[in-house]
């Protein structure tokens, strides 16, 4: 046996894939009990977008992996069906029902984690009137960077938050500063120093962090909270020259500060990951009907101006439940609104793998059909007819 | 656990990936492309999502903390002086609350049943046309629509603070789903010190921020920088109630038998008596004075309408309303409402650049029976001191 096949036959055993569901079931178990603790949002983080759960000792000292997370379980179950297919494939009519399913499955679990790896799931938040290029993730901050100088436009440098959150110094070729990352803090508050807070030290020197104390909180775990980026940075000039001293950046700030540097004009700003596209919604009209009579929402709906003037494409869409716009890769649902009711919020989700599941739907499905016409068929021939009496 | 050449893909693939969140972009956008699609934390996603209420959302939410989500600029203090302290003097019925970011002073005023207003004043940073845009985010706040800046400067009044002028704003309205015992009126200050915007707030119940606009006003008033002298009384135009030493009097009267000067119960006041009508009725009467003409008759008038529960007139109306007395070198405007509940009788005149206010409130009979002794008192009004 080569190694090859030595290798195949483990990859397809069934115990590994009873393993494997296993594991899922105590993973999915772990992770619904967790998530009264640490909140939907680090579960998912922690529990299925991980290939392990790791336990911090509680002195924080080290890391070590007590469990497979989701994309460990989902790899290796997608492995397992991958051999067992590769091993069990025969040009045989009888076997393509199962081969069907087989490849259906592999295709659903690899476009789940495709999914995983590689959508991205933003918001677009419109006034009535209102018309915007870029939709807006706050489950993730970038540190925006921006020279206003000219008049034709705005130059960004986007610094992920995870880079904060390393540490150390963030150069660019396009930025005239080095930016020292002196403090991170992935939850915070920020509080005005006022006179009933004498003790309380300046977060930084520079901008609105001189008048601001900041204090580091657990990550927010509840599904009505999330957590408030904030961090110091020093900002020191690549060509020489003194620091331009420490800015406070946080997403409770929601307001860029600006400051000049080698004549010219930057701002600075955390705030939620943009993703610019190349073409403009307007909220035409935002429509929130109840059932009459009562508050009961029955539906919600917006009415929204695609402009994209490269594709020389613009028309009105509704969008509303179950009735999402797909338009260059980008599909827009309807997910909330503004108390007013003259406002929208549109969930943007990039998802390059979104037509694997009907794939896959299709593909299991015609190989149910199949297996079970095979079966009937064979059923069929087997049952001797019965004569009349 | 074996891995097979699949897993070592997916998981290069897994890092691949990673690597891509931590990727430093930079690209070109259009100037207005740049401005944050809602107050911060309200480009937050889950603001409208039902059960996800912005009010849950710290520290972003207009319910946590008023100036959450302030636009472009207002946040970038540029100073470089820490915290300058500042003294304040707030009404005695007010209790003060926890502050909560980015707020220097904060206090509630609890009404009738669960009624309240929320008071809060906070320092940041000046910036080009951000009174329009804070003015329009708190006209969103109470669901009503922006205005431009000829809109504002019809309808902002000029408030005096201890450091120069300022603008004030009333805001009525209810956004949708908001509770009405704590939300549907504003008054809202703003007021521009070297580099930075001091920012006073007040919002809540409708009848209550309007029964609270006296004391607000007259507290916006006493904020003054501790570094710098307290302005002098005559500047804060908050005089307590009389007796007051002989230079600081500047009102003259004759109390009617039955009327009794009363110890005042708020800075804002200059003077309270309590008046006793038969079976031991009571009513008040208050004497008021406020920089400027306090938002004009028609607002004045309606608001002492709303008060007692009477329907607010237009401008047309208002004529019908208003009469007028002549009391010394004085001409008196006087106004009288009744409303279901109570009643109330009011005289105002202008003598410099403040406007003093005579209240008589009380139920519909000792009012009535008041009346004469109120405009007898009226007419005993003298100003001591020049216009």
């Amino acid at each position: 046996m080569t190694a090859l096949n030595r290798l195949l036959r483990s990859m397809a055993s069934l115990r590994l894939t009873l393993f494997c569901l296993a594991a899922a079931f105590v993973l999915v178990f772990a992770g619904t009990l967790a998530q009264v603790r640490l909140g939907l949002f680090f579960v998912q983080e922690q529990y299925f977008q991980s290939w392990l759960i790791w336990w911090s000792a509680p002195s924080g000292g080290f890391q070590i992996p007590v469990f497979p997370g989701g994309h460990l379980i989902g790899a290796v179950l997608l492995a397992n069906l991958f051999a067992s297919l590769v091993r069990g494939f025969s040009w045989s009519w009888r076997k393509l029902g199962i081969q069907f399913i087989h490849l259906g499955l592999i295709i659903m679990l690899a476009g789940g984690l495709a999914t995983d790896l590689f959508s991205v799931s933003s918001y677009m938040r419109l006034k009535e009137g209102e018309s915007k290029n870029f939709s807006e993730d706050s489950a993730n901050m970038e540190l925006a960077v921006t020279d206003l100088s000219d008049a034709q436009g705005a130059r960004v440098v986007a610094v992920p938050g995870a880079v904060l959150g390393d540490g150390g110094t963030i150069t660019h070729e396009s930025l005239p500063m080095r930016i020292v990352v002196r403090s991170f803090y992935r939850n915070s508050e920020l509080r005005m120093i006022g006179p009933d807070s004498a003790s309380a030290v300046a977060a930084a020197s520079n901008g609105a962090g001189a008048r601001i104390s900041i204090t580091s909180l657990p990550r927010a775990t509840k599904m009505d909270a999330r957590d408030v980026m904030s961090a110091v940075l020093e900002m020191i000039p690549v060509n020489g020259g003194p620091s331009l001293g420490t800015w406070l950046v946080s997403d409770a700030m929601a307001a860029p500060q600006e400051f000049d540097l080698d004549g010219r004009h930057w701002s600075l700003e955390l705030r939620a990951a943009r993703y610019y596209k190349p073409y403009h919604l307007k909220l035409v009209d935002f429509t929130h009907e109840t059932y009459p009579g009562t508050q009961i929402p029955k539906n919600f709906s917006s009415k929204v101006l695609l402009d994209d003037e490269v594709k020389s494409e613009h028309r009105q869409v509704v969008i509303y439940m179950n009735h999402p716009l797909r338009y260059l890769g980008d599909t827009y649902y309807q997910s909330g609104f503004d108390p007013d009711n003259r406002g929208t919020v549109l969930q943007v989700v990039r998802n390059p793998s979104y037509q694997a599941p009907y794939i896959a739907c299709g593909i299991v499905s015609l190989g149910l059909i199949l297996q079970f016409s095979f079966h009937l068929t064979g059923f069929a021939r087997r049952v001797k007819p019965v004569a009349a009496p | 656990m074996k891995f097979s050449p699949l897993c070592l893909g997916l998981l290069v693939l897994s890092a691949v990936a990673c690597k891509q969140d931590r990727k430093i972009k930079e690209y070109r956008v259009a100037k207005d492309s740049l401005s944050a699609s809602q107050p911060s934390p309200a480009s937050d996603p889950h603001a409208g999502l039902p059960g996800m209420t912005p009010q849950a959302m710290p520290p972003i939410s207009p319910g946590a903390d008023p100036h959450a989500g302030l636009t472009a600029g207002q946040l970038a203090v540029g100073g470089q002086s820490v915290s300058p302290p500042f003294s304040d003097t707030p009404p005695a019925h007010w209790k003060k609350q926890a502050l909560s970011p980015m707020r220097l002073a904060s206090y509630q005023v609890q009404g009738e049943g669960d009624a309240t207003v929320d008071i809060s004043f906070s320092i940041l940073r000046r910036a080009p046309g951000s009174t329009l845009a804070n003015v329009n985010r708190w006209r969103n706040q109470l669901g009503q629509p922006p205005i431009d800046d000829a809109a504002l400067e019809q309808t902002a009044q000029t408030v005096k603070t201890s450091f120069g002028q300022g603008i004030a704003v009333e805001i009525e309205g209810l956004a949708p789903g908001a509770n009405a015992a704590k939300d549907g009126g504003m008054i809202g200050v703003i007021a521009d010190k070297d580099n930075d915007a001091w920012f006073f707030k007040m919002r809540g119940n409708a009848a209550l921020t309007a029964n609270e606009k006296e004391h607000f006003i007259a507290w916006v008033q006493t904020v003054a920088p501790a570094a710098t002298p307290n302005p002098s009384p005559s500047a804060l135009t908050t005089p307590a109630a009389p007796p007051e030493p002989a230079e600081k009097i500047r009102l003259t009267w004759e109390i009617p038998s039955g009327w009794t000067l009363v110890p005042a119960t708020s800075a804002m006041r200059y003077a309270t008596m309590s008046v006793v009508g038969a079976q031991g009725v009571k009513g008040e009467l208050i004497v008021s004075h406020f920089l400027g003409d306090v938002g004009g008759d028609l607002e004045n008038v309606n608001r002492w309408r709303q008060q007692v529960g009477a329907a607010p007139v237009d401008q047309a109306g208002l004529a019908a309303q208003i009469t007028q007395l002549t009391a010394g070198p004085k001409s008196f405007s006087l106004v009288d409402v009744t409303g279901p509940q109570n009643r109330l009788t009011a005289g105002w005149t202008r003598h410099g650049a403040d406007s003093w206010f005579f209240k008589l409130v009380g139920p519909d009979a000792l009012v009535g029976a008041e009346k004469a002794r109120f405009t007898a008192f009226l007419e005993s009004v003298r100003f001591t001191l020049p216009e």
